[in-house]
């Protein structure tokens, strides 16, 4: 491809690595991050996540602000709340920080914001793991890499453009059921109920779409044959095992040095609250 | 059109097929034999519910590779039986553009929506995107390939549709079958569309077309096949033959026909046995002179409309729309549209697909809220109702009936609207009974709404939507993908609907719908009010019509190609000008 090149400079080196290395990079670190139990770990390792999502897709400014905001935002509410979940008999011993209309204790406050900084580290990873990846790449990789069936690959895809007109059926639909006089009450019930009525005839229009789509992709010959011609062929390059290597090596080089500094905290135990 | 078909090699063949979807009991097709030759454009024709879509699916090898369907019979395309291929192994032999053009984009860029069927039919890869910018450019949809890498949704519905054809012409078949590709498209899209169609024809491909939309597609055909209810074969040659001569029995089944052809028949021009009707207006011209009638009483030269309008300007203001605008999703869809609606009226509005008509029903019925303006409804502000206050006053039919379903069975959808406003139960029953009388549905009293067919589903929407006497009914495109039978039913009921005091609001694309029925148009562009008015003075200003991006009604143009030499028919847009005489 002639302009692959400018495509990719346009678009940060992170999109063209492909999506089944960065699928593989960031699993397994994502995974073993569920067992950390302090905050340094998670902290670094988010960190240099962040780094390589930053240098590696062109973000706008605005974006990068909203979505320190969000994550700042986030974290410190889910530290309050996970803070105030912890079992009060394990943190009796430590110090009270708050005391007010409600208690605090400062070990329960760590255990909290452990809890946050685990959430957003595996954030920042399955972001790393996703970001610059279009669905043909992917389509392309998991046919190519993983040995996925095309005709399951781009099956799939093809699915996920059902959602804007799913949105656009629901909205239709809910205007054309107030017109009949429903007046849903505010609050669980009512939408339990608006959802058990829109249901029927969402999956009715669902279905007719599913076989208006699939109709087409025969009739344009999706499925005449095993294989099919790729343009732009996923291959697995010297690039992507760098990456790859480079993201365990640097993951484990985190655990190893938090864990020499003894900061690191690891519990085999996933509902261990500490 | 001269048939440059070749007779020898038929490029599909039929033979005694018939088919039946698993899901039903019913047998679609009587034995249909049908040859299809190279060159050759045919037009397959039948009533609402005939089974053309089966048919053609069928014939492009869809039915029995694709779908759960039983195949009776033998169909051949490109030699091939399509009983021995699986799915998707026809796509080099068979193009197809269905209706819908959204549920024919599979990916998520013009060029790769191209390249899709080409890289499925494993084409070499250095020729894939050549093949694919010939055929966007052919359809007018790229000329580089940097334009080629726009997404589909940028496009309107008419360019997703030569979009649709320009994804089929890259595999270069030999048959193209579009089935209705129109009925989503405003007038203008459509003869965009149809124009691009009329480049593809030549003595090497076969195209198949189905439409309910006459005009346009007879300039492509030169045969037509026309099926019964059935959906077996009642007639099939050249155009001038098949629609010239049996144009009653034709429109007796409920087919619409050409408009020229439905003028000539109006006017009697049938009784004559060896004449065969005119299809066209050029051909229309001569024809009326064979009218026994004297000249100047053939039409009527004064507006219909006129006295109406002196009836309506005594009434009162019911619907007071004032400066109304609507953002959704952060985007201005309604802009300041004042609007006075008199009580009794039949209102159309009008306007091409995103012109906001929905919206400003909606605002109209406070289904959605305004940003700025007002509405108020026989002097109460829209504000000081709630949905169910509103609903006592407008009914509201949506497009697609199954949207408003809600119980399961059609007594219990009637008697919704009266329970949730907790009506004694005496009074309920007996108005729901009262109900499915009138719409002739008492029948289907006990049977899930979901169950009817379009037709009573329609009925019982309408009727679901009057239960609570609501002094006006809003319709959202009520005749939409009928036949010709079909719709007049549904224009009869919602003009017997008017003459009992009720006031219709219509949202159509039929022209000529309005041209025969409403009172006033309003017309709308872009979510701005282009002009409401009296139908007539609307209607007859060409320049205004195509300010909106649409055409004129089918008579209205017909009489304005006539009135070069027959000035009698300068005023002329509504059916109901054009005397009817009995052959």
């Amino acid at each position: 491809m002639s302009d692959g090149h400018n495509t990719a400079t346009r678009r940060g080196w992170l999109a063209t690595i492909n999506p089944v290395a960065k699928l593989a990079a960031t699993l397994p670190p994502l995974a073993l991050l569920l067992f950390t139990r302090d905050i340094a770990t998670p902290a670094v390792v988010a960190g240099f996540a962040l780094v390589a999502i930053v240098s590696g897709v062109p973000l706008r400014l605005r974006t990068l602000f909203a979505g320190a905001a969000a994550i700042l935002l986030v974290g410190a509410w889910t530290t309050l709340v996970f803070a105030l979940l912890t079992r009060s008999d394990l943190v009796k011993d430590s110090p009270i920080i708050i005391d007010g209309w409600i208690t605090l204790r400062a070990a329960a406050m760590h255990s909290g914001a452990s809890t946050a900084v685990r959430l957003a580290a595996m954030m920042m990873l399955a972001l790393l793991g996703s970001f610059g990846t279009t669905t043909n790449q992917l389509a392309s990789a998991l046919v190519h890499q993983c040995r996925i069936p095309y005709r399951f690959a781009y099956g799939s895809i093809a699915a996920m453009r059902f959602a804007p007109r799913y949105r656009q059926d629901l909205l239709t639909l809910r205007a054309a059921q107030r017109a009949r006089g429903i007046i849903d009450s505010a609050g669980p019930v009512g939408y339990f109920l608006r959802t058990g009525r829109s249901i029927i005839p969402l999956l009715a229009a669902g279905a007719r779409y599913a076989t208006r789509l699939s109709l087409a992709m025969d009739a344009r010959g999706f499925g005449a044959f095993s294989s099919r011609s790729d343009r732009q062929p996923s291959v697995v390059r010297a690039r992507d095992v760098i990456f790859v290597m480079t993201v365990w090596a640097g993951f484990a080089a985190v655990f190893v040095t938090t864990g020499m500094l003894g900061l690191l905290s690891i519990s085999g135990d996933l509902h261990d609250p500490r | 059109m001269a048939t440059t078909a070749d007779k020898t090699n038929p490029v599909i063949s039929l033979k005694d097929v018939s088919i039946r979807y698993d899901t039903s009991d019913r047998w679609i097709g009587d034995q249909i034999d049908l040859d299809i030759y190279p060159g050759e454009t045919v037009l397959l024709l039948g009533p609402s519910g005939c089974g053309k879509s089966t048919v053609m699916l069928a014939l492009a090898g869809l039915i029995p590779t694709s779908l759960e369907a039983d195949l009776r019979g033998r169909v051949l395309c490109g030699g091939i039986n399509t009983r021995h291929v699986d799915a998707g192994q026809l796509a080099g032999k068979v193009g197809i553009v269905f209706q819908d053009p959204d549920a024919q984009v599979v990916t998520g860029s013009l060029l790769d929506e191209v390249c899709f069927g080409l890289e499925n039919l494993l084409a070499p890869v250095d020729e894939i995107e050549t093949r694919a910018l010939t055929a966007l450019r052919r359809m007018g949809l790229a000329d580089s390939r940097e334009e080629a890498l726009r997404t589909p949704t940028e496009l309107s519905g008419g360019g997703r549709q030569r979009l649709a054809i320009a994804c089929a012409l890259a595999l270069d078949p030999p048959v193209l079958v579009l089935d209705e590709p129109t009925a989503n498209l405003d007038p203008v899209a459509s003869a965009e569309f149809y124009a691009a169609l009329t480049t593809l024809k030549d003595a090497s491909r076969a195209i198949v077309l189905v439409e309910h939309e006459l005009d346009d597609a007879l300039q492509l055909a030169d045969r037509v096949v026309v099926l019964d209810g059935n959906g077996t074969i009642i007639h099939d040659g050249a155009p001038a033959e098949v629609l010239g001569r049996h144009a009653r029995d034709l429109s007796e089944r409920g087919i619409w026909l050409p408009t020229a052809t439905g003028v000539a028949l109006r006017l009697g021009l049938d009784a004559d046995p060896e004449r065969e009707l005119p299809l066209t207006v050029s051909e229309l011209a001569p024809a009326l002179d064979a009218v026994e009638a004297p000249e100047g009483t053939i039409v009527s030269t004064t507006d219909p409309g006129r006295s109406r309008d002196q009836v309506l300007a005594q009434q009162d203001v019911l619907i007071d729309v004032h400066a109304a605008s609507v953002r959704l999703g952060g985007v201005t869809v309604l802009h300041g549209v004042d609007l006075r609606i008199m009580s009794g009226e039949f209102l159309a509005i009008a306007g091409i697909n995103g012109a906001g008509k929905s919206t400003l029903t909606r605002a109209i019925a406070g289904l959605v809220p305004l940003s700025s303006g007002s509405i108020a409804l026989a002097g109460t502000p829209l504000t000081a109702l709630d949905v169910r206050q509103v609903g006592d006053r407008i009914g509201y039919v949506f497009q697609n009936p199954e949207h408003q379903f809600l119980a399961r069975t059609a007594r219990d959808e009637l008697a919704y609207g009266l329970r949730v406003r907790r009506r004694p139960k005496h009074e309920v029953d007996d108005r729901v009974d009262r109900m499915l009388a009138r719409f002739e549905l008492a029948r289907y009293a006990d049977v899930n709404p979901f169950l009817l067919s379009h037709g009573e589903k329609r009925r019982l929407s309408v009727a679901t939507a009057l239960i609570t006497e609501p002094k006006i009914l809003i319709l959202d495109e009520p005749t939409f993908g009928q036949d010709q039978a079909r719709a007049r039913e549904i224009v009869n009921m919602i003009c017997e609907l008017n003459a009992t005091g009720i006031t219709i609001i219509i949202i159509t694309h039929d022209l000529q719908l309005i041209a025969d029925y409403a009172d006033r148009v309003t017309l709308l562009s872009q979510g701005r009010l282009l002009d409401v008015g009296a139908t007539g003075e609307i209607l007859c200003d060409t320049r205004l019509i195509e300010r909106a991006g649409l055409r004129p009604p089918p008579v209205r143009h017909i009489a304005l190609a006539l009135a070069r030499e027959k000035p009698e028919w300068r005023t002329v847009y509504r059916t109901g000008q054009i005397r009817e005489i009995a052959p």
